[in-house]
């Protein structure tokens, strides 16, 4: 065995140096360069048109092992064409190439084993004509077409083709095109099967510019390519197996096929790409300078990582649908425009796209988070409709540090933010809802956190240290079908609102929530709910302020469906304790209840009968301070229902100092008193057990008077409840109380018991048959006090006193005295009855010239006059010495004009005489009376006149002037005149006395 | 006795004051009352219907403030009624001593005189 191996294996390596002595006398003896060399270069003179340089052929076998090749050493063809750069079309210092003879010969197969050009260089050029300079093969007659092509070779196999350090300029002057390649080396491989091109493309090096129209495209780009590729049909299809072509280290990776079809002028893809990590950076180096001005001013970094799948038929009117993934990877971006620096932009989208049809287009953002040094957003969500209406599902959320946003702001917004915002927003909008501002049609709904946030705008400004407001566009659940549009609700800890030197408003632990119909529709009212409820609320402005603890309510505006312009305003609140000061006045209220209900109707032209409202309050223990006033108002509670035109108050009760009343009853035309078309009317009662008229009449002053000048306070007023300045009577009122007052005072004037009406009449003031009780008497007052200007007031009384103690009277009440200084002049009890009017000057001061009035006075036991006065009369008239200056009887009238009292003439029985006494009385205390002496001891009737005043009396005995006074059978002329008059008189003053 | 001469004294006075004549009264056309009267600021106007009204300026009273009465011209007793608006009404008798065109004077039972000028109304 050993020996046949022996001998077997001497057998080999003897046919092997036969054989290797046989190709070395082949290559170096018979096949020798200086043979082989003139026969290439023959036949390349019979197929290349243009001057061609072939250096020293060599045949090689051991560089080509296992196959015998050609070995061209500096070959080059030269091509002149004018304007190209170079005449040289191509230079290799080295060109081999190997090729299967016994395939050609055997099968016809045409398989080069091997092409290798090394360190060579190609300039192709094309002119503006066209010309080329690579067209240089002299044309084949024989074998020309395709079908001589396929009927020469079954199979042309390229087993390797490669080019190394080749340099490839080509240079168009038609479409200005240069591209530059350097350092090129590639390996190619590949068959060609009947019309099936199978073969593989590898570019490991190149350098490669391009530029187009002056515009570099490419410079000096690493390109490296392996692209496994089949081309079927001559170029019909072609198939690439997981190619990959990268640019200076850009890797992208396709796998696919490419089918033109020419009949459909359709291109059929079915492709898919991938490419890893791409670095921005790099992506935008490869940007054309030409387009660099769009990137000015930006500065972007991240790993871009995409893959995607592009399938179906590209046309003039179709593309392949594209389903694309993108994936950024730690980006940032810096814009000299955008302050902010952009980092950590981490983002997942995937896109697919035919381009043309809406339902299978979209975007969807898996995630897509960024943040600023201080802020961060982050948004996913699908964007579809994208050739329709661009529609967005979006779900954000954001955590950002305003203070950082300030820079973003416009100078002259003089905006400035603090604080943090933070929250989600869900969205569901199209660009054209957003375009045509279709609120109404949009989804939007969120979250939003508010922490130490502050924001100034000019002098306005906002602060909360953390609130947190929800809203919901549309309202899901709406709490009535017309408030679907919006809800929104905002939860504070506290937040505070205000301008500089203007107001300033503060809620604690508020809760706000709103819910609307579309409010920008200015054709009807909006429906509105809105609820709050918070621990306090305070407020100023200028000397204003307002506080109110636990104020909570609810407001409605609800819309009717037919659009009648009408809607109903509902509103509700309860509140704990209210305080409020304006300047020196102040207001505290423990308690308050209010149900309001208001029809609205727009269509009505009228502002004030736009709105009616109806509904309650109730207040409980209030306090109102005035400056006006020394002493507050204290109101215990108010119980109150109200309509548009009348106002119920069932219960109210006000204590002013000593002052303490109920007051129940109705006001009616308030909204008609408001429009200016009515007065206001009220009835009331008003019941107290103790009033201080004039601090009433403070308060009420003036009211309703358009003439500023009617509310001055005269010179001398002053702050105290002695009010002495005119009472303005209110205007446009008509109320009236019917009074029940236990005790009633008029500066040191003091009533009891008062029962009666008192009406304020647009500027009249009416006391009509009030009765009351004095210690001096009871008494019925009719009064009018009418205010028609300032320093011109007045007065009018209707005084009827019964069983009336007089000196008591004067005592009580002063004033009385003024008016009728001949009270002074008796005592006793007598019935007393006068009607007086005057105007009064701004000081209540009697302009005397208007001073009418007329009285009567009746009684028994009075006491005439003083006493020394009696003396002299009852010592003239020799009245016995026991008898006291006591009138028996007296019925008189009297009176007043200016500042003339006159007494008519009555008759008067004292002692043993009877007299008539007639005479005047003036304002300046003097005297004309006049004494007849109608019954006396004395055979004659006599008179006395007395003159003069108090201190210089003048009297005298004169004709008795009414000698048959009473005795109408006897009487005269003028004395029936007189009693004519007396009686007109009586008659007028007592027919309103009361039963 | 000397209470008898008081008597009889007083007795003899009012004999001669019985005795006295009465003057005829005088007839004034109360034509002539018609118009506005002044006297310093005060000022009478009297109407054809037998109204009137009467001011003081003095008293920061003007005419359309003016208070009203009625009048009665009877031979030569002028009568005011004045009338209060709370009811009741306050009569003024007067005696006439000149009534012209121009010129109204008058006086009351206690000696008080008055004298108007007529203005234009």
């Amino acid at each position: 065995m050993k020996k046949f191996i022996k001998i077997f294996f001497i057998s080999v390596a003897s046919l092997l140096a036969v054989l290797i002595i046989g190709i070395c006398i082949a290559l170096w003896l018979v096949f020798t360069p200086e043979r082989i060399t003139p026969i290439v270069r023959n036949q390349a003179d019979k197929y290349i048109a243009c001057r061609s340089e072939i250096g020293a052929v060599e045949l090689t076998f051991f560089s080509t092992f296992p196959r015998f090749g050609l070995k061209v050493n500096r070959f080059t063809l030269i091509n002149p064409v004018a304007d190209a750069p170079s005449d040289t079309l191509v230079h290799a210092d080295k060109l081999v190439g190997v090729l299967d003879a016994a395939a050609w010969w055997k099968n016809k197969e045409l398989i080069i084993t091997e092409f290798v050009l090394t360190n060579g260089t190609i300039h192709a050029f094309k002119d503006g004509l066209g010309h080329t300079n690579f067209n240089i093969l002299i044309p084949d007659t024989v074998a020309k077409s395709k079908t001589g092509s396929e009927a020469m070779f079954s199979i042309i196999d390229f087993r390797n083709v490669e080019l190394n350090n080749i340099n490839l300029v080509y240079i168009d002057i038609l479409s200005d095109l240069k591209a530059d390649i350097r350092n090129l080396s590639a390996k190619i491989t590949g068959t060609i099967n009947h019309d099936i091109i199978s073969g593989n493309v590898k570019l490991s090096r190149s350098d490669i510019s391009l530029e187009r129209k002056g515009e570099n495209y490419f410079q000096h780009v690493s390109v490296r390519c392996a692209i496994p590729a089949e081309i079927i049909q001559f170029g019909q299809k072609i198939k690439l197996h997981e190619a990959s072509v990268s640019i200076d280290d850009l890797e992208i990776l396709l796998d696919g096929d490419i089918e033109t079809d020419s009949l459909g002028k359709n291109i059929i893809a079915n492709i898919s790409y991938k490419l890893r990590s791409w670095p921005v950076k790099n992506i935008l180096a490869l940007v054309p300078a030409g387009f660099n001005s769009f990137l000015t001013g930006i500065d972007m970094d991240g790993l871009l990582t995409s893959e995607g799948k592009i399938s179906g038929i590209l046309n003039d009117s179709l593309m392949p649908l594209m389903n694309i993934h993108f994936l950024l990877e730690n980006a940032m971006v810096k814009y000299n425009g955008f302050p902010l620096p952009i980092h950590d932009i981490n983002c997942d989208v995937s896109f697919c796209s035919d381009m043309k049809t809406d339902s299978l287009s979209f975007v969807r953002i898996n995630y897509l988070n960024a943040k600023t040094p201080q802020s961060n957003v982050a948004t996913k969500g699908l964007v579809y409709h994208l050739f329709s209406d661009v529609t967005c599902k979006l779900t954000s959320n954001a955590g950002l540090t305003l203070d950082e946003f300030n820079t973003l702001l416009p100078g002259t917004m003089k905006l400035n933010l603090a604080g943090h915002l933070s929250g989600r927003i869900l969205s569901d909008f199209s660009i054209n809802q957003i375009r045509n501002m279709q609120l109404e049609k949009m989804k939007l709904s969120g979250s939003v956190i508010l922490s130490d946030f502050c924001a100034v705008y000019d002098s306005i400004s906002i602060h909360t240290d953390r609130s947190i407001l929800e809203f919901k566009l549309p309202n899901p659940d709406a709490s009535s079908k017309n408030t679907g549009y919006a809800f929104a609700v905002i939860a504070s800890d506290n937040m505070d609102a205000g301008k500089i030197e203007s107001y300033h408003a503060s809620l604690q632990n508020s809760v706000i929530a709103w819910e609307t119909s579309d409010v920008r529709d200015t054709t009807g009212t909006p429906a509105i709910i809105c609820s709050f409820q918070m621990d306090s609320l305070t407020a100023v402005m200028d000397t204003i302020r307002f506080a109110v603890t636990k104020p909570n309510g609810k407001i409605s505006v609800s819309t009717d469906d037919d659009q009648s312009g009408q809607s109903k305003i509902s509103l509700t609140y309860n509140s704990g304790i209210l305080e409020t000061d304006i300047g020196q006045n102040s207001a505290k209220i423990e308690k308050i209840n209010i149900r309001s209900d208001v029809l609205h109707d727009s269509t009505v032209e009228d502002f004030f009968l736009q709105g009616m409202a109806k509904g309650f309050v109730e207040m409980e223990r209030g306090s109102i301070n005035l400056s006006a006033l020394s002493y507050p108002i204290e109101i215990p509670a108010i119980i109150m229902n109200f309509e548009s035109e009348t106002l119920n108050i069932k219960e109210s009760r006000v204590n002013i100092d000593k002052s303490d009343f109920q007051l129940i009853g109705n006001l009616i035309n308030v909204l008609s008193y408001f429009r200016g078309d009515s007065i206001l009317r009220g009835n009331f009662s008003f019941v107290s057990a103790t009033t201080d008229i004039l601090q009433l009449m403070s308060l009420t002053s003036g009211i309703g008077n358009a003439d500023t000048t009617v509310m001055e306070n005269p010179e001398g007023a002053d702050k105290d409840s002695s009010y002495t300045g005119p009472y303005i009577v209110p205007k446009g009122i008509d109320i009236t109380l019917s009074t029940n007052i236990k005790q009633a005072t008029f500066g040191i004037d003091t009533a009891t018991n008062i029962v009666g009406s008192m009406q304020v009449h647009d500027g009249i003031l009416l006391l009509d048959e009030i009765t009351f009780a004095t210690s001096a008497a009871k008494m019925q007052l009719s009064a009018m006090y009418r205010t028609p200007r300032k320093n011109h007031l007045f007065l009018g009384l209707d005084y009827h006193m019964l069983d009336v103690e007089i000196g008591e009277l004067l005592t009580m009440i002063p004033d009385i005295d003024t008016l009728m200084p001949m009270l002074r002049s008796f005592g006793g009890k007598g019935e007393f009855h006068i009607a007086v009017e005057t105007y009064l000057d701004s000081l209540y001061n009697i302009k005397k010239s208007t001073l009418r009035g007329a009285s009567s006075i009746k009684g028994n036991d009075l006491v005439l006059m003083d006493g020394e006065t009696f003396s002299e009369i009852a010592k003239t008239l020799r009245f016995n010495k026991q008898t006291e200056n006591r009138v028996d009887s007296l019925s008189a009238e009297f009176t007043i004009f200016r500042e003339e009292i006159d007494i008519y003439p009555f008759l008067i029985v004292m002692d043993k005489y009877k007299a008539v006494v007639a005479g005047r009385h003036n304002f300046d205390l003097s005297f004309d009376y006049h004494i007849s002496v109608v019954d006396s001891p004395l055979p004659v009737k006599l008179g006395v006149d007395i003159k003069g005043t108090m201190d210089e009396l003048d009297y005298a005995l004169v004709k008795c002037r009414y000698a048959e006074f009473y005795r109408p059978a006897s009487r005269q002329v003028v004395e029936n005149r007189q009693l004519e008059l007396r009686k007109m008189i009586r008659d007028a003053l007592t027919q309103k006395v009361l039963d | 006795m000397k209470r008898t001469l008081f008597y009889i004294t007083i007795s003899v006075l009012a004999s001669f004051l019985a005795a006295s004549c009465e003057m005829e009264e005088v007839t004034f056309d109360e034509s002539l009352l018609i118009g506005k009267w002044q006297s310093g600021t005060l000022y009478y106007k009297y109407l054809e219907d037998g109204t009137g009204a009467t001011w003081d300026e003095g008293d920061d009273v003007f005419e359309d403030e003016a208070q009203e009465f009625t009048w009665t011209l009877v031979k030569s007793e002028l009568t005011h009624i004045h009338i209060l608006e709370m009811g009741g009404t306050v009569p003024k008798v007067y005696t006439v001593t000149e009534l012209t065109a121009a010129t109204l004077k008058y006086h009351d039972d206690f000696g008080k005189s008055f004298s108007f000028i007529k203005v234009n109304p």
